[in-house]
């Protein structure tokens, strides 16, 4: 049977990344009067064999702690979940203006490299089937901003110069929810 | 404008950009005149120069995706124009990923974006990749302003150091349309030229080892490589598989492959002011 775990990280600092994306999505593309924040969130989206839910949670705990390749302790923190990570943003904004947007590559190298460097550097194996990653974006809109989960399609889908930012979609793919 | 008129390259600096000074040294080396020009200066600044050159680096540190935030920027929009006239714009390296996030590279649906450079995924190699290659040029002749002083098919050794090289896109048909048109200026290949899809001939994994792809014009090119670092033959490893292991010293004091991408591009912007 299989399940899955869910590493998050964050940075302990502010997120240069995210910085410069709202940077760009207010300053050159006009959405200075719908986004008021963005944020963003590294996710590494494991698949196990192993139904039990504390076996998880501590193979999890084990990959973030003891391994190098998904947490930098000096400047990340991380969750381990067991479930997709929508409802962890920190702030006031309503429920119905934030939006997440999870982008991953077509061909993910980081996550097939992550496997392979378990195999093969750790000696972990058992138990893992599969491993992807992806960039975690969220998006806080104004209040009474109309089609805030239309809006962030938009945003994430690069088309042309003056439309999207996050994903390429020529070699990523995005997920909104 | 006056055939005597000197000609003037404008060199982007973004912040990140780290191959500015000796791209801009490469085009004075090659007769024309370079100036380093700051991305945060007024656009319309841009239209007295001849010529473009988006050099290598790490603009905003690749935030996002390399390019990705640089070819928001304004400065691109007046490059868009000033292309669309026919002048002629090299992106080298970081240079070319900005080209294409901005949508003038493939360039067949002017203003939409058509391709990725996507992250290294060769057979047998993923990542960063910094090392010499072989290029070849079109077989047909050169379609473009970056290739004219070059001979149909001729093998070139050039520099590489990207992560993100490898040239993508959705749709088949578009890598049909380009390969028929003749976009792809460039192929990685091996010493004898022979195309071979395997890493370390083909570096990155590039359909069809592109290596620097044209507009439909051809006045536009994003080349993945850096000519800039092989302007002379001293730059280039003697060490090298290929003719060039015989060089001596004098042969190393002789203008590179590299330089011929700029002498092209001069010659380019002369024909254009003959109305040739």
């Amino acid at each position: 049977m299989t399940s899955n775990i869910t590493i998050i990280t964050e940075m302990k600092t502010r997120d240069a990344i995210a910085s410069s994306a709202f940077h760009c999505l207010v300053h050159d593309l006009a959405y200075n009067n719908r986004i008021v924040k963005l944020e963003r969130r590294e996710c590494w989206r494991i698949e196990l064999d192993l139904p039990d839910l504390a076996a998880r949670m501590e193979l999890g705990r084990r990959l973030a702690e003891e391994t190098k390749l998904f947490v930098n302790p000096n400047k990340h923190l991380y969750t381990v979940r067991t479930s997709p990570p929508e409802s962890i943003i920190r702030t006031g904004a309503s429920e119905s203006s934030i939006v997440h947007v999870i982008v991953t590559e077509r061909e993910d190298s980081a996550g097939k490299g992550a496997l392979n460097q378990l195999r093969s550097l750790y000696r972990i194996d058992r138990h893992i089937d599969s491993i992807s990653f992806g960039f975690l974006y969220t998006l806080i809109f104004a209040p009474g901003v109309a089609d805030p989960m239309g809006l962030a399609a938009e945003i994430a889908q690069l088309t042309d110069r003056a439309h999207g930012l996050l994903c390429n979609p020529h070699s990523q793919m995005f997920e909104v929810f | 404008m006056n055939q005597s008129d000197p000609i003037t390259i404008a060199v982007i600096q973004y912040p990140g950009t780290n191959c500015e000074y000796e791209t801009a040294s490469a085009v004075e080396a090659a007769g024309m005149s370079a100036e380093i020009f700051r991305w945060n200066r007024h656009p319309e600044e841009l239209i007295r120069f001849d010529g473009y050159v988006l050099a290598g680096g790490f603009s905003y540190q690749d935030r996002v995706r390399a390019g990705a935030i640089a070819a928001k920027k304004q400065i691109i929009g007046t490059l868009i124009r000033e292309a669309a006239i026919g002048k002629p714009v090299l992106g080298i390296c970081n240079g070319a990923q900005i080209l294409i996030e901005s949508g003038l590279v493939p360039g067949n649906h002017p203003g939409h974006v058509e391709m990725s450079l996507a992250s290294n995924a060769a057979a047998g190699w993923r990542g960063y990749f910094c090392d010499w290659v072989y290029l070849r040029c079109q077989e047909k002749g050169a379609s473009g302003a970056f290739n004219l002083d070059f001979t149909p098919g001729e093998i070139i050794p050039m520099p590489v150091a990207h992560a993100e090289g490898r040239f993508v896109s959705s749709d088949p048909a578009l890598l049909d349309r380009i390969t028929q048109s003749d976009q792809i200026a460039f192929r990685y290949c091996d010493a004898e030229g022979r195309y071979q899809p395997s890493f370390p001939i083909n570096p990155n994994g590039s359909f069809l080892n592109a290596a620097g792809i044209y507009n439909p014009e051809g006045n536009v090119l994003a080349f993945m490589p850096h000519p800039e670092r092989a302007a002379w033959m001293r730059q280039i490893p003697l060490d090298l598989d290929g003719s060039l292991r015989t060089a001596t010293l004098e042969h190393c004091r002789m203008p590179g492959p590299g330089l011929r991408f700029f002498t092209s591009m001069k010659r380019f912007i002369s024909n254009r002011r003959t109305g040739r």
